[in-house]
């Protein structure tokens, strides 16, 4: 071939040679980054921004798909591993994860400092814990896992954690101006106090709406009602109290916390 | 589409850049999505459709090759992960033989396939370039498409680190 003329790849558009490296296998595909950067640029255009990497824990393969981490551990009850968390969480950290969810994880195995990691998530929107077990204290679940994000959360749900107490309300209550959804229930710790930490911020936050979820924990309408009608309450006569039904395709019982300045709490009880 | 004999017998003739002019019936033509996409378009005229960026023995290729396809039924949209995906790169004889040739012309091919949406000339072009690709250093490939190495010695071991893996993936799969 006449060296003088282009060759084949150099006219390539970047789609056309994107399009041929979906026909090589890893290997090939690695390889072939490597000649200019013209070949890498086509490659990293190609891939899929994390946006939710699912994490199925239980052997199976992973499948990188959106911006999330998902880690269930239902089919199998081991304990995850403080190494096996530490590659998880240390590939994550460059992602711009958005949400968080963990169900049925046993991480007392996990070493706090290994956890800390989850602090370097700092865009999270939605963290979801749901019955797992930690070995480190509350206020250290707080620092490594909310802290970091307090800016941007908008749910924050923490099921069936024997760890949490009022102290993750009023925490979360008081950074988090996006909040929109909190949840708590199962949490045995948990009393009337978190939900009157959520009303006597409501007017910091930007969403008009919060919906509370305390089912099966501590909380108590009638003790929330006596809080609020309390000299100490320092803006009782801007709330009203309204217990109610909500109906999803069932009807559960709440109760609706009404601010004059068109601000409102929903707990679900 | 109107898929019936008669409309597919219809002559639609194609001008290459260098004004060369073809005539081609619809059967033939109609896996190019831009000159359907034209015809369209254009409704009833017979002028000859302008192809700007094909010269004439390109064309002339791309023709032959739409005519042995032709009764080919257009194949499934497969939209898949491209991490996930091991698409097959099998190629029948025919094409092998027609893709047969210098680097330069198989370029000239896969940039007309693109530019006529031709999207299983398309393909095989891009199968034919992988096949060139497979199992061959990193080296070999520069050799290969006569690129220059233009990355330094540290963002090759940056990207070493960052798709590592990528390999171990692969040696998992393998085994």
């Amino acid at each position: 071939m006449d060296s003088e003329e282009p060759t084949t790849m150099e006219k390539l558009p970047l789609e056309i040679v994107e399009h041929i490296l979906k026909f090589l296998d890893a290997h090939d595909r690695m390889n072939c980054v490597l000649v200019c950067r013209k070949f890498l640029f086509a490659l990293v255009r190609s891939l899929p921004l994390p946006k939710t990497i699912r994490l199925l824990y239980s052997g199976c393969p992973c499948h990188a798909e959106t911006n999330s981490i998902l880690l269930e551990d239902e089919l199998i009850k081991n304990q995850i591993t403080d190494s096996d968390a530490h590659k998880i969480l240390s590939q994550c950290v460059a992602a711009p994860l958005t949400s968080l969810t963990l169900s049925n994880c046993d991480f007392q195995k996990v070493r706090p400092w290994t956890l800390a990691l989850i602090a370097q998530l700092n865009k999270l929107q939605r963290v979801e814990f749901d019955s797992c077990r930690f070995s480190i204290s509350e206020s250290m679940l707080i620092r490594s896992i909310f802290a970091a994000s307090f800016a941007t959360l908008t749910t924050v749900e923490m099921k069936q954690c024997l760890l949490i107490t009022d102290k993750l309300a009023r925490s979360i209550s008081r950074n988090c101006p996006k909040l929109e959804t909190f949840s708590v229930s199962g949490c045995k710790s948990v009393s009337t106090f978190s939900v009157l930490a959520m009303i006597e911020t409501a007017l910091y936050r930007e969403k008009p709406m919060l919906t509370v979820h305390v089912e099966d924990t501590m909380f108590c309408a009638q003790q929330l009602a006596d809080y609020m009608s309390s000299p100490l309450f320092c803006s009782k006569n801007d709330w009203s109290l309204v217990p109610t039904h909500i109906v999803l395709g069932y009807e559960k019982p709440a109760v609706i916390a009404e601010h004059r300045a068109a601000r409102c709490v929903l707990i679900y009880v | 589409m109107a898929a019936d004999g008669d409309s597919m017998d219809r002559i639609v003739k194609i001008k290459s850049k260098d004004g060369q002019i073809f005539d081609v019936t619809l059967g033939t033509i109609k896996k190019s999505k831009l000159i359907m996409t034209m015809l369209e378009q254009l409704g009833d005229s017979t002028d000859a459709i302008p192809l700007p960026n094909v010269d004439g023995s390109t064309l002339k290729k791309v023709i032959e090759w739409l005519e042995h396809h032709k009764e080919e039924p257009e194949p499934a949209e497969e939209e898949s992960d491209p991490l996930r995906m091991r698409i097959s790169t099998d190629i029948s004889e025919w094409d092998k033989t027609f893709f047969d040739v210098e680097q330069s012309v198989l370029q000239a091919y896969i940039l007309a396939a693109n530019y006529l949406s031709i999207k299983p000339l398309l393909d095989i072009g891009c199968k034919t370039v992988a096949n060139m690709i497979k199992g061959k250093t990193t080296e070999q490939l520069r050799d290969l498409f006569g690129l220059e190495d233009d990355f330094t010695d540290e963002e090759r071991a940056a990207i070493k680190r960052e798709y590592a893996w990528a390999d171990d993936e692969e040696n998992q799969a393998a085994a």
